[in-house]
This record gives C-alpha cells, sequence and structure tokens, in this order.
C-alpha cells in the first residue's frame, strides 16, 4: 500500500481545510476524489490542472488511486503551454481549470511504474517533464516524514503551488501520516492568510528563499505571534547568508524547528537538510542526505544516490513508456564539495540555468523562443541570479523590438521587466563550429 | 513633485501600466502586482517619503486607493 491510498485508519482525521477554516475528514475527500474522477477509467494518462484548493487535493489523490499517471500543471498556466503539453503528450484525460473531465485521446501504452509528470521549469514553457514512479514518490515521502517528524498532529498551510514539487511535497508527507493541510493560495500579504494560520492552528510552512525575504525582511515575522506554529521549512535555492542566520536565531530563540533543504524535481523532491540543530552552525550548506540517500561528490559534481531519482525525463509520449533510466543515480548538474563533517556546500550550477525569486528559468530556452520569435540568430540570452536574464542582440531591427521583448518575458514567462537588459553588440561570438562562446559576453 | 506625483510614480515604475489604470488598480488585479511587486512597491513607497510601514499596514495595503488612506496615518497628505 502507497501513501495515497485509502488507509483506514485515517478515515475520521481531517486531512484538508479550506482558508475559511471549512475540514475535511480523509473519508470525505476519499468519497469526493471518487466521484470527481469516476468518469475516468484507471490507468488513464490524465492531464490535472491544479491549484491550492479541495477540489484540486481530492482529484490528485483520487488519481493516484486509480492509477493513473498524472501530468501536474497550475490552472493559471499560458493556454498554449496547455496545448503544447496536450499534443505532446497525448493525456486521455484533461481535468480541473474549468475542464470537465472528459475523453481526449484514446487510451496508448505506458509505463505501470509511471505515476507522476512534473515540469522542472513551468514558466519557461519548457515541454520536458520528469518521469516519476510510485515508488520514487514514496520513497521521498517516507523520508521527509522521518526527518521532519511528522505525525498526525501536525497541519501544514500551502505557500507554494502544488505543481511545484517542493509544494507538492509538503502536502504527500502530511497525506501519509493522516497529518492536515490547509490548502489556500492567499499569499503572504495576505491578511486572511495570517488569520489562516492562528486560527486553524497552523504547525508549519514552507518557503524558497525570497518567501523568507518576504516573510522575515518585510513582514517582520520574528515579531509576529503565532502560537502554533512550531517548524518553517526551506528549499528551493541558496537562502542568503544573513537570512539564515536570522531564522535560525529567531526559531532557536523561540524554540522553534528551522529546516534548511535541498532538493531537485529530478529527485522527487528532496536530497539532503541540515538538522535544525546545526542550522547556525552549518550556515550556506545544503546539510547532509535525507535518511535512505546517499550523496558522492564526482569531477566537483553533486551526485545523489536513492529510491527517490526520478526514472527520467519526457519529450513526447513515446518516453512515458520508457523504464527507469537512472536506476536510483543522479547527476545534480550543482557542484559541490562537503566540509570535515560531511556537510556538504553547493558551489554553483554547471548548466545555463537562473534563479530569479524562485523560478527556476532555462537561459537556453528563453533563447530558443527570442531566436524564433525574431526569425533571426542575432540574439543570446545570458543571466544571474543576481542581475537577470542579460540580453545581446547584434541586429539594429532587433535593438528596436525590446519593449515588444519585455513585455514577451513578463507575459508569458512571468520575469518582471526590470529583470531584463539589452546590450547591443556588433556580432554574437562563436568558436569555428558556431557554438556561441557565452563567456565573452560579459 | 507633489505627493501625489511621487505616490503615482512609485506604481507607474514598478507596474509599467498607464494613468489611467491607476483608481481601479489592486493587490493581484495585475500579473505585476503579485507578492514581488508588492515587496518593491512598498519599498519605492518608504523610500519617497522616507517613512516605514507596520506590517499591519504592509497587508492593508491592497489597492491604489487604499493606500492613500494608510499613507495619511503616517502623516502623507496625498
Amino acid at each position: 500500500m502507497y501513501f495515497f491510498d485509502k488507509n483506514i485508519e485515517f478515515s475520521g482525521n481531517i486531512a484538508c481545510l479550506d482558508d475559511e477554516g471549512k475540514a475535511f475528514t480523509y473519508e470525505q475527500i476519499w468519497d469526493m476524489g471518487d466521484r470527481m474522477t469516476e468518469n475516468i477509467l484507471a490507468g488513464s494518462l490524465v492531464l490535472l490542472l491544479c491549484s491550492n484548493n479541495v477540489e484540486s487535493y481530492c482529484i490528485y489523490m483520487a488519481l493516484l488511486r486509480k492509477r493513473c499517471p498524472v501530468i501536474l500543471l497550475g490552472n493559471s498556466v499560458d493556454k498554449q503551454l496547455i496545448n503544447e503539453m496536450r499534443d505532446t503528450y497525448r493525456p486521455e484525460f484533461v481535468i480541473g481549470g474549468g475542464y470537465s473531465p472528459e475523453r481526449v485521446n484514446e487510451h496508448e501504452p505506458i509505463n505501470e511504474e509511471l505515476g507522476l509528470l512534473l515540469s522542472t521549469s513551468g514558466s519557461t514553457g519548457a515541454r520536458k517533464l520528469v518521469r516519476l514512479s510510485y515508488r520514487n514518490i514514496q520513497a521521498n515521502c517516507d523520508s521527509i516524514v522521518e526527518y521532519l517528524s511528522i505525525d498526525k498532529n501536525e497541519r501544514a498551510i500551502t505557500t507554494l503551488p502544488m505543481e511545484y514539487t517542493y509544494g507538492l511535497s509538503v502536502i504527500h508527507s502530511h497525506a501519509a501520516v493522516g497529518a492536515s493541510v490547509v490548502l489556500t493560495d492567499l499569499t503572504f500579504f495576505s491578511e486572511r492568510f495570517w488569520e489562516a494560520v492562528n486560527d486553524l492552528q497552523v504547525t508549519s510552512m514552507a518557503g524558497v528563499p525570497y518567501s523568507y525575504e518576504i516573510l522575515f525582511r518585510r513582514l517582520e515575522m520574528d515579531k509576529m505571534s503565532l502560537p502554533y506554529l512550531k517548524t518553517m521549512t526551506q528549499a528551493g535555492g541558496h537562502l542568503k547568508p544573513d537570512l539564515q542566520e536570522r531564522v535560525g536565531t529567531w526559531a532557536r530563540q523561540t524554540g522553534r524547528r528551522f529546516f534548511v533543504m535541498y532538493g531537485q524535481t529530478e529527485a522527487t523532491a528532496r536530497m539532503s537538510y541540515i538538522p535544525p540543530e546545526r542550522c547556525l552552525e552549518k550556515i550556506g550548506s545544503i546539510g547532509i542526505p535525507i535518511p535512505g540517500g546517499k550523496i558522492e561528490i564526482t569531477d566537483d559534481e553533486l551526485i545523489y544516490y536513492g529510491d527517490n531519482v526520478s526514472m527520467g525525463y519526457a519529450t513526447s509520449r513515446e518516453d512515458l513508456t520508457v523504464g527507469d533510466d537512472n536506476r536510483g543515480r543522479l547527476e545534480t548538474g550543482d557542484m559541490a564539495y562537503a566540509d570535515s563533517d560531511g556537510y556538504f556546500f553547493i558551489t554553483g550550477r554547471k548548466k545555463r540555468f537562473i534563479k530569479l525569486q524562485g523560478k527556476r528559468i532555462g537561459l537556453d530556452g528563453l533563447q530558443e523562443f527570442l531566436q524564433e520569435e525574431m526569425e533571426t540568430d542575432n540574439i543570446v540570452c545570458t543571466g544571474t541570479d543576481d542581475t537577470g536574464v542579460h540580453i545581446w542582440i547584434a541586429e539594429e531591427a532587433v535593438m528596436e523590438q525590446t519593449d515588444l521583448i519585455r513585455k514577451i518575458f513578463a507575459e508569458k514567462f512571468g520575469i518582471r521587466g526590470k529583470f531584463v537588459t539589452f546590450n547591443r553588440i556588433d556580432e554574437i561570438p562563436r568558436n569555428e563550429s558556431g557554438k556561441i562562446l557565452y563567456n565573452r559576453l560579459k | 513633485m507633489t505627493n501625489l506625483e511621487k505616490y503615482n510614480e512609485a506604481y507607474l515604475m514598478n507596474f509599467k501600466i498607464s494613468k489611467d489604470d491607476l483608481p481601479t488598480l489592486e493587490y493581484q488585479g495585475i500579473f505585476e502586482w503579485d507578492s514581488v511587486g508588492h515587496m518593491d512597491l512598498i519599498a519605492d513607497l518608504e523610500a519617497a517619503f522616507g517613512i516605514h510601514l507596520d506590517t499591519k499596514d504592509v497587508l492593508r495595503l491592497t489597492s491604489y486607493e487604499k493606500g492613500k488612506t494608510i499613507l495619511a496615518e503616517y502623516g502623507v497628505e496625498i
């Protein structure tokens, strides 16, 4: 039995609540989910357009129970991306986001282990998905429950999108022990969010680095009265050292636990964590491997081993018939080293990805898109987490389109204008085989 | 620059909208006024008027019009 299957011991426990406090027991959400998915045949590939609400929760859990592999997308994504996903993966059913569950494609063969398909960078329009097996999500969930010591009395609140692997891991790990989750799309800047945290007695909260910028630098969370909140977790990128110190100090002084963690969608969600008692001592570290996991450094790259390592990627419907490519070994693409206590530290990224406000942005994806849109090779992207996307243009006509590019970036990729800068150059530096020499663009 | 001009400037700079959009502008009403935009807006308003907004007012500032009322409580008449 997997954690999402009906566990009779949990029947009467509260599984989830909406932000107005309406509570649903496990038995209720099982029944609701069964009903909402009754037209969907077991074993079908389903595209679920989700948001942080009770309906999405019920449907998602029901699809896992019915062994319907789920492609999870946020229901606010671009219509075009939804259509591209539908064309690429030919899901048999589309549900959520205004779609009543209707059969849209015929059944095609699919790998039996496959349970969940997540996008690694939902915003940049990449259609590549990570293939996760039922065993992957169970294994990662078990590890997380163990090191966070989650029990049935815990109550989380959604602070991250459900389709984002970290947000989903919060839902999984609470469902696994019969605990509860408050499901809401309210943000930290909403008074109702904070009312829900206290009125509904929320015990834990998750955040990416930018969440902590908001929570501590702006909202001065360390001055709030949050009597039920016991645990804070952080993942999704590198937290600035002074902020880790501030949050860690607050946690220590108020008897709370603060977990700094590291993961990737390719490892279901989580690979390492800092035990909270060492948080202040190991600032800047990603910690030690989660229970059941192992980390090695090979040629400076962090290699992770564990049952939570995904089966591989998919870029086509046919890829969904393929078995486990990775066999429990993941090359993370992160460069790292270990200190003498066995704590790991990341030094940089191997490939061309940057992170803006917690969102992973693929520079190659942006560049490809721009080249297509502008019908020229004379436009390339570089960038850093701190300065955003730099666009290099070697063509006057394109230089006149900068306003349009900003607009596209905002609307299509959610990258705000101030994180886009333009540079006019004479020509794109390339080597003799035509490969762009990015290191010359500085 | 008048207080109103400074006030408007903070919105216009952050959200790339036109002046006509201001009166009906609300938090999460447009793509750019999300959590991130809110952080930047508040910082710019604080800098423009030399004030520091309390957490409760950061949460209460949910629209362009509401912001005027809140700033008045800090002695800034728009």
